[in-house]
């Protein structure tokens, strides 16, 4: 496994480029999207509901409404397509995986809100 | 150079290419591997061919003919894997000499790599063959999973190569056309590459004499023994028969 990890790291970012957040958390993903030759960045806004996976593998799932139309996308947290994230609200979950929210509508469907803790704010 | 090395199946992960696409790899660990025997087409074998050991042994772990033939090459150590790559011409290698990854595999070219299928034991005709089965209900009966015919009764005989239930898996299976995307040195730190890049110049220029200064020769003396022997992670695209820690036969096409 040691020697999997070895190759693996040259693939994965480093230090502030990690892009750092919870589950639960109201996110901005920065993705970089190319078209006909030319890069340009997409900002996608959701509720993170799944982190997945190790080392390169590692994915995180963001699931938005849109247009009464649920949505979701999973990003690589190593991938040089994510940009960035930006953390724009916490929220109070009890569950490592939110599922539940694919079933839930409307106002059943919000999260709620809670102050970033130390740590986070830096 | 000789066409391929011995190797061990590390398991499958994904990498990130310069446009931010995934590649999704297999990684193997090749050589080094030594040179046990070297046949020759004008001696008394009579074709060209390298044989290659992989994995060290201790020389009293293996039974008496191996042994024998170790000692013949004049090898202090055994190895636990031998393999024969044939050669078209006759080789400059040597018996002892060791073979690295790099010396033989180039990134972005094509390749095959032979191992051994995971095994599946007495498996169905499901499993095996891809066969549909019955229906669970509408009056079928313990035949839900079962074969079925297996010819006609006009033949009075079932012809010879009839698909049924047996033995699944555990073959030698070879891939061929697979992408190498990257080879890199498995104790290499982030500035090593370019380190292993320089060696095979400092050899030549060794080999050159004695313009170098003796400090600077001993130098590259230990950093070429470092070089000799290293393990590289070879990164295939694509899936490889086997499990992981499983032999694998990597070739250049």
């Amino acid at each position: 496994m040691k020697a999997m990890e070895m190759f693996e790291k040259d693939y994965l970012k480093k230090g502030k480029d990690i892009p750092k957040f919870e589950i639960g958390d109201t996110v901005k993903v920065h993705h970089k999207i190319v078209e006909a030759g030319k890069e340009r960045i997409q900002v996608y806004q959701g509720i993170v509901i799944r982190m997945k996976g190790t080392g390169v593998n590692k994915n995180f799932t963001v699931r938005k409404v849109s247009f009464s139309v649920g949505v979701e996308k999973t990003f690589f947290v190593h991938s040089p397509r994510v940009d960035k994230v930006e953390v724009t609200k916490h929220s109070k979950v009890r569950r490592a995986k939110l599922y539940y929210l694919r079933n839930l509508s409307g106002k059943s469907a919000r999260l709620k809100e809670r102050l970033a803790t130390k740590k986070e704010s830096k | 150079m000789i066409s391929g090395l011995i190797g061990k199946k590390l398991g499958m992960t994904r990498i990130f290419d310069d446009k931010g696409n995934v590649i999704p790899v297999t990684l193997l660990e090749v050589g080094p591997c030594t040179v046990v025997q070297v046949k020759s087409s004008s001696g008394k074998d009579g074709y060209g061919a390298v044989q290659l050991g992989f994995e060290p042994k201790k020389l009293e772990k293996v039974n008496k003919p191996y042994a024998g033939h170790f000692k013949k090459a004049g090898i202090k150590t055994a190895f636990r894997h031998l393999c024969e790559f044939r050669t078209a011409k006759e080789e400059a290698l040597a018996v002892g000499d060791e073979l690295t990854a790099e010396q033989v595999f180039k990134e972005n070219t094509i390749v095959k790599v032979q191992g051994t299928s995971i095994g599946r034991g007495f498996a169905g005709g499901m499993k095996r063959h891809g066969f549909h089965g019955s229906p669970s209900s509408h009056g079928a009966e313990k035949v839900h999973r079962r074969p079925m015919s297996a010819g006609s009764t006009d033949a009075q005989r079932v012809f010879k190569g009839k698909r049924s239930p047996g033995h699944m898996g555990d073959q030698s299976v070879t891939i061929r056309n697979l992408k190498l995307v990257k080879i890199k040195a498995l104790d290499a730190g982030v500035e090593e590459p370019e380190e292993l890049k320089n060696i095979p110049a400092q050899e030549t220029a060794e080999a050159q004499g004695a313009e170098t200064a003796p400090e600077g020769k001993e130098k590259k003396k230990s950093e070429v023994a470092k070089a000799k022997g290293r393990k590289y992670v070879v990164a295939v695209k694509g899936a490889i028969p086997g499990k992981k820690n499983s032999l694998v036969i990597i070739e250049n096409l």
